[in-house]
């Protein structure tokens, strides 16, 4: 309501554009600094890079839609006797081509002079600021908090995800030593609350400080942990920390007076855009047409595959920013995949299959010559993955335990797969107005070869051992994993395994292939939740696998769930 | 049996003594911003003139855009062929390559999660901040 008070005052004040437009940007945001070095300054940030041209002295906001005149830039005060600020304005954050991140606004005057804009005694005053557009009669605005200049005060800040166990309070304009000992003293009487607003299914949390850690040297920040950490939620929400107000000094005065000193900010722990563990999930259940090639028969049965790949415990190394050719990580990566029906274990013909893995990878990145650098992607490079674990196979029925020792070399070279977010990305200069780009045909596709063996033995088993197989596990394992994406909507997939057991007294090497056409249902079946898509799935398995190796011919239509 | 040395007392010794050509003076990381002070505004002013723009042209430069066709809500995924630990890793390098803490001689530690590919490079700021090692004077600047 102020704000809109602010806008039309404005409106009128500024030479009597009584025809004038005023809008209020919400995607625009200022801020109030007060510096050692700049003295005061208001920081505007019109929510993304602007094109700044200094002959004229405009800004292009990114979009292309608005063109701003710089050159008249104003102040509104709420003091309704007092004439409008002029300011300077000076583009600041330069990321080349006359693009720029804020404007920074100083020099404040009016019709007597040079003034500075927080000397009042106490409390905070809004400004509106306001700028005229290139294009006749139109003003934007908004609205800039001013705290009066020495007001001792509190700023809460919230760190990203993945960390979620720390909230930062900067001390301004008081002795943050001081300060530390005051909360140190009173911490369990600190209330800090997660509040989601009215909207939300979820209810507020309230909780306490676990631990404050003492500024270090000349730092004014203090680091809270909370007792519960920040809550991922799907938008954002507030953070407040409520401080009893007695053990404050004088100068953090509160109008009207209260018990307690509140600071707030936003967080942002949209679940799950940063994830503790980011993974493959993949959920299948399927009605299953099996062929039984040694009794000429044809059984209907429900299949169900499922898929959970976590990745956990990831370390980076040499990304220090010296120069390098290679890089590498290491990650644990627990997993479980199943592949069920519902037939009795003498008809089932369907690939009945159990894997639980305990896998550990290693990748390592190989950097392409410079010549080919700035290539649209950036700095070509190859990615090798070497995963190594400990697995144990097992069919439906757990009548047969193989363990073994898996190793594997998957191979992804530059551009051997391209997403679907890269190949319809759309992309404008800043000052554009964005265009919307055909669509290509092929919009993702994966071509990813690896290879690799097992070797281990049957730990475990009901009934005789197969002659053929034997009691041993010794093979080598080529695999080929493809998929190409039609209009976003429409994807074909063929992973063919290749084994050659050493083994086996007859037909060495067996071959397992999978085949899928799934065509995307997300946004039919409103099942957006957590990202996870549906996808109505047609699925062709053919050949054998471990650990029984019995063949296999099936076609399933199903629904797929996957992340 | 010999008492194993701790790590502690092995630098001490092997330390260069201070009339040693070797010897180089130890510089915390506030020594080495200095001339910088890191009181309230004058953090924020950096955050917002130095340190943003420098993520923006480590992205820029990691991806082969020109910087000016970023925005906030531009995706880490759209930018690569294909996003995942390898792609993060070269990100990390490229950020570290553009010193985008300085004039504090720290580095972003390379965050142990693997980032979704929708992450944004508003989001991507905020990684970074957060991962700052050491921290810097400034840490804690909203």
């Amino acid at each position: 309501m102020k704000q809109q008070v602010l806008a039309l005052y404005a409106v009128l004040l500024i030479g009597g554009l009584a025809r004038a437009q005023t809008q209020t940007q919400t995607t625009w945001s200022a801020q109030f600094v007060r510096s050692a070095q700049e003295g005061s300054v208001v920081s505007l940030d019109f929510g993304g890079p602007f094109k700044y041209e200094p002959i004229p002295k405009t800004a292009t906001l990114a979009d292309g839609s608005t063109m701003l005149d710089l050159s008249s830039v104003k102040l509104i005060s709420p003091d309704q006797d007092t004439e409008p600020i002029k300011a300077v304005a000076t583009p600041r954050g330069s990321i080349g081509n006359d693009g720029y991140l804020y404007l920074e606004l100083n020099s404040f005057s009016n019709t007597i002079g040079s003034i500075t804009i927080d000397s009042f005694a106490e409390g905070t005053k809004t400004f509106l600021i306001v700028i005229a557009a290139k294009k006749k009669d139109q003003l934007y605005a908004v609205n800039v908090a001013v705290p009066a200049r020495g007001t001792a005060r509190l700023v809460l800040s919230i760190p990203s995800p993945p960390v979620r166990n720390q909230i930062t309070i900067q001390v301004q304009n008081a002795d943050t030593h001081l300060i530390f000992q005051s909360l140190y003293q009173v911490m369990a009487k600190i209330v800090i609350t997660y509040d989601f607003g009215p909207d939300s299914q979820v209810s507020n949390i309230k909780t306490g400080v676990k631990q404050i850690d003492a500024p270090t040297g000349a730092s004014s920040v203090l680091t809270v942990v909370p007792n519960a950490p920040l809550p991922y939620h799907a938008t954002t929400y507030k953070v407040n920390v409520q401080i009893p107000t007695g053990v404050l000094p004088p100068s953090f005065r509160i109008v009207p007076p209260a018990k307690t000193y509140s600071v707030s900010a936003v967080a942002n722990f949209p679940s799950p855009t940063v994830l503790e563990t980011a993974a493959d999930y993949d959920f299948e259940p399927t009605f299953t047409s099996a062929v039984n090639k040694t009794k000429q028969t044809r059984t209907n049965t429900g299949l169900f595959i499922v898929n959970l790949k976590p990745l956990l415990f990831l370390h980076q190394k040499n990304v220090d920013g010296k120069p390098r050719e290679y890089s590498y990580w290491t990650d644990f990566r627990p997993n479980i995949s199943a592949n069920l029906d519902t037939l009795p274990e003498k008809s089932s013909t369907t690939p009945n299959r159990i894997t639980f893995a305990l896998d550990s990878e290693l990748g390592f990145t190989r950097q392409r010559s410079q010549a080919s650098s700035g290539k649209v992607g950036g700095q070509p490079f190859d990615q090798f993955t070497w995963t190594n674990g400990a697995h144990t196979d097992t069919d439906r029925d757990f009548k047969v335990f193989s363990t073994y020792w898996h190793t594997d070399m998957a191979f992804d070279p530059w551009k051997w797969s391209e997403t679907q977010a890269f190949r319809t990305r759309n992309l404008v200069p800043v000052g554009n107005a964005p265009h919307s780009i055909p669509t290509p045909v092929i919009t993702a596709y994966r071509f990813r070869p690896s290879f690799g063996c097992d070797l281990g033995s049957t730990e475990y088993r009901s009934g005789p051992a197969d002659p053929v197989l034997g009691t041993s596990v010794s093979r080598v394992i080529l695999k080929l994993d493809t998929m190409l994406e039609m209009r976003k909507n429409v994807s074909f997939s063929v992973v063919d395994t290749g084994y050659y057991l050493f083994d086996a007294s007859r037909r060495n090497a067996r071959d397992f292939l999978l085949a899928q056409v799934a065509v995307n249902t997300g946004l039919l079946l409103r099942l957006d939740i957590n990202k996870i898509q549906s996808a109505v799935a047609f699925t062709y398995q053919r050949g054998a696998q471990p650990p029984l190796f019995k063949p296999v011919d099936t076609i399933s239509l199903g629904l797929k769930l996957y992340r | 049996m010999a008492k194993k040395k701790s790590n502690r007392t092995i630098q001490e010794e092997t330390a260069p003594a201070p009339d040693s050509p070797f010897y180089s003076q130890h510089r915390s990381v506030e020594e080495m911003a200095e001339g910088f002070s890191p009181d309230p505004g004058s953090c924020v002013l950096w955050k917002q003139q130095q340190f943003r723009p420098r993520v923006w042209l480590a992205v820029a430069d990691w991806s082969g855009q020109p910087p000016n066709n970023l925005r906030p809500n531009t995706q880490l995924g759209s930018l690569v062929p294909q996003w995942g630990i390898g792609e993060q890793n070269r990100l990390v390098q490229a950020t570290n390559a553009h010193q985008v803490f300085a004039p504090f001689a720290s580095l972003m530690a390379p965050p142990n999660v693997l980032l979704a590919p929708d992450t944004t490079i508003a989001q991507w700021e905020a990684v970074v901040w957060t991962f700052q090692n050491p921290r810097t004077a400034c840490w804690g600047t909203p």
